[in-house]
C-alpha cells in the first residue's frame, strides 16, 4: 500500500435517551463502533476532530446554517464522519435521533448540505439508510442532501445493535484508515448474513462513470478529487 | 418492564442429545497458513510471497490471491483481489441459485475446505451494483457476484451464529473468487447434554426478560425462537461450543419508526459453560461539551 491522504475525522453516537421527549430505546454497542472507528482512524495518522456520544451529540451538528444550524463547523468541517445511533427513514427522508435536544430531537436529511464545505464520506450506522433497493426510493432519498460528498455508507432496512457486531466501526475503520476501496471494506465490515444486516455503499459523481469509479475504487486517497455536480449516484450492496 | 411480543413462539422443546465441546486453541503460523494456500491450489512458497503478521491477523499474498487467517478464531478468508467483489462494468449473473450451489460445493469438496457431510445450505446472497441520473427515474442495475453460504451442523443440530459458516464467492463466469470460513476445530466432548438435561423454552422467555428489563426498552418483537449451537465471529475467542436458544429480536422505541435489531442468545444445557450475552454494559458519563 502506497501513500495514504490524511483525513480529518468525527463521529457521533447515543446509547442512552432520558424520559422526555426525545426519548427512543437505549443502545448498548454505538460506543463501541464509532470510538473504535475513529481510534483506528487515529492510529494510522488521520486527524480525530470531534468523536461527542450520549447527551453530547447534538442534531445542530448535522443541520446547515440554511436551516438554522451548525453543520459547518461540526459534520461538514471533517472529511469523513461517523454516526451511530438510532435512525429512520420516511417521506423519502434520513432522519437521525439524539438524546438532548439541540435544537431538535431528530435530524432530517431535509436540512443537509452533506459535503458543502469538507464532508466526502459520511457513514451511517444506524438503521434505515434507505427502507428498500428500489432505485427510484435511494435516489429520492439521497440526491436531495447531497452537495459534494462523495459516499455514503448505511443500511438497507435495520440493522443490529449486538456484541456479535460491534466490531462494525473497527473494522471498517482500519480498511479505510490503510486505504483499502471504501465500499468494499463497508460490505465487508457491515454486511451479516446471520443478523440479517444488509450494507449498502452509494457514490456520486458528474457522470455515470465517474459514481461508478466512485463506487468501486474510492478510497481516502481520492479525498481531494471533488464531486462537481451530484448527478449521478451508484450503489452497491449484498442480499 | 418491556412489553414482550412473541411473533412465533417455540412450541415444542427440542428433542436433540448434543454436547458441550471443547474447542481447540487455534495455532496460527507460518506452517498453518502455508498449509491453507497449499490447499487453495497456490504454490505455499513463502519464499516467493509476501506473508504478514499481525495481532488480529496472518496473511499470506501470492500475485493477486490473499490467504488470511484470524488470530483469535481461526477463521480463513481467501480472495483473488483482482476479481472478489470486483464490478467490472458489464458482467451480469445470469446463472441460477442451483448452479452456483453445485459450484461451490465442488470448490468445497476439492479444497477439503470443511467436511460437506457437515454442511447444510443457509442462504444464497448476490452482490448488486446500480446507477442512476438524478433526472431519470431508470437505472442500469446487475447482479455481479453470487455468495453461496453454508451452514455447520453437529448432532443433527444447526450451528447458529456468524460462526459455523462457510462462503463461497462465484462470479457471473462461474469462477471462485474467494471464500470466508469460520469453523472452529472441536477439542473434546466437555459435557454430553442429553435432550433431557435442555432447559424448558419457557427458561429462555424469562431470560429475556430479565435481560432487557435493564435496558429500558419500551416494547421488544420475538421473531422466532430458534435451538442450536452458537458459534461467534471470526475476531472473537471462543473456548466452548454449546447449545443454546437463539431469539432474534426487534427493540421498539415509544416513535415505531425508530426500532433497532439485536439478538438475544440463551444457553440450553441445564448446566452450561458461562453465559453467552455479555452484561449489559455501563458506559461512564461523558464531560459536557461546551455550547
Amino acid at each position: 500500500m502506497g501513500t495514504v491522504l490524511k483525513c480529518r475525522v468525527g463521529a457521533e453516537w447515543i446509547n442512552k435517551f432520558h424520559n422526555d421527549a426525545c426519548k427512543q430505546n437505549n443502545l448498548s454497542y454505538r460506543d463501541d463502533h464509532a470510538k473504535d472507528f475513529c481510534n483506528k482512524m487515529k492510529n494510522k495518522g488521520h486527524t480525530k476532530v470531534f468523536c461527542f456520544g450520549n447527551d453530547n451529540a447534538w442534531e445542530r451538528d448535522f443541520r446547515h446554517p440554511d436551516y438554522g444550524g451548525n453543520s459547518l463547523n461540526y459534520l461538514d468541517n471533517v472529511h469523513f464522519c461517523f454516526y451511530s445511533d438510532h435512525g429512520g427513514n420516511w417521506g423519502n427522508t434520513m432522519h437521525i435521533a439524539f438524546a438532548v435536544k439541540k435544537d431538535k430531537c431528530l435530524g432530517s436529511s431535509s436540512e443537509w448540505k452533506l459535503g458543502v464545505k469538507m464532508l466526502k464520506w459520511f457513514v451511517l450506522d444506524c438503521c434505515q439508510c434507505v427502507l428498500n433497493v428500489n432505485s427510484s426510493h435511494i435516489c429520492a432519498v439521497w440526491f436531495p442532501p447531497a452537495y459534494g460528498v462523495h459516499m455514503i455508507f448505511g443500511f438497507i432496512g435495520n440493522g443490529t445493535d449486538g456484541w456479535w457486531t460491534r466490531n462494525v466501526g473497527a473494522d471498517f475503520g482500519e480498511d479505510a484508515a490503510k486505504g483499502n476501496k471504501l465500499s468494499n471494506a463497508w460490505l465487508d465490515a457491515a454486511y451479516s448474513y446471520w443478523a440479517d444486516d444488509d450494507a449498502i455503499a452509494m457514490a456520486y459523481g458528474a457522470t455515470q462513470s465517474e459514481a461508478k469509479n466512485r463506487r468501486d475504487n474510492e478510497t481516502v486517497n481520492y479525498r481531494d478529487w471533488d464531486v462537481t455536480s451530484s448527478r449521478w449516484l451508484a450503489w452497491k450492496y449484498r442480499r | 418492564m418491556p412489553e414482550i411480543k412473541y411473533l412465533k413462539r417455540m412450541t415444542t422443546q427440542p428433542r436433540l442429545d448434543t454436547n458441550i465441546y471443547r474447542l481447540q486453541i487455534p495455532k496460527i503460523n507460518e506452517k498453518s497458513i502455508v498449509e491453507e494456500a497449499k490447499r487453495l491450489n497456490l504454490t505455499g512458497n513463502i519464499k516467493t510471497a509476501e506473508v504478514l503478521k499481525n495481532p488480529k491477523e496472518l496473511s499470506y499474498t501470492e500475485g493477486p490471491y490473499v490467504v488470511t487467517l484470524y488470530q483469535k478464531s481461526g477463521a480463513l478468508r481467501f480472495y483473488d483481489s483482482t476479481r472478489w467483489q470486483m464490478d467490472d462494468g458489464t458482467s451480469h449473473v445470469t446463472m441460477s441459485d442451483d448452479d452456483a450451489v453445485e459450484i461451490a460445493e465442488k470448490f468445497i469438496k476439492k479444497t477439503q475446505l470443511v467436511p460437506m457431510a457437515e454442511c447444510k445450505l443457509f442462504k444464497v446472497t448476490h452482490l448488486h451494483v446500480g446507477v442512476q441520473e438524478r433526472d431519470s427515474n431508470k437505472a442500469e442495475e446487475r447482479i455481479i457476484d453470487t455468495g453461496v453460504i453454508f451452514q455447520r451442523t453437529l448432532d443433527k443440530t444447526p450451528v447458529e451464529g456468524p460462526g459455523g459458516k462457510v462462503i463461497v464467492y462465484i462470479d457471473s463466469q462461474g469462477d471462485v473468487t474467494g471464500c470466508d470460513r469460520i469453523w472452529r476445530d472441536l477439542s473434546v466432548v466437555y459435557r454430553k447434554v442429553p435432550s433431557n438435561q435442555l432447559r424448558p423454552t419457557r427458561y429462555a422467555e424469562l431470560n429475556l426478560a430479565g435481560y432487557w428489563r435493564r435496558a429500558d426498552v419500551k416494547r421488544i418483537d420475538v421473531k422466532e425462537t430458534r435451538f442450536g449451537y452458537f458459534e461467534a465471529g471470526r475476531s472473537e475467542s471462543q473456548r466452548y461450543l454449546q447449545p443454546t436458544f437463539i431469539m432474534p429480536i426487534t427493540l421498539m422505541s415509544a416513535d415505531e419508526r425508530i426500532v433497532m435489531k439485536s439478538v438475544h442468545v440463551v444457553p440450553a444445557a441445564q448446566r452450561p459453560v458461562g453465559s453467552i450475552m455479555p452484561r449489559l454494559k455501563v458506559v461512564p458519563e461523558e464531560p459536557p461539551r461546551e455550547e
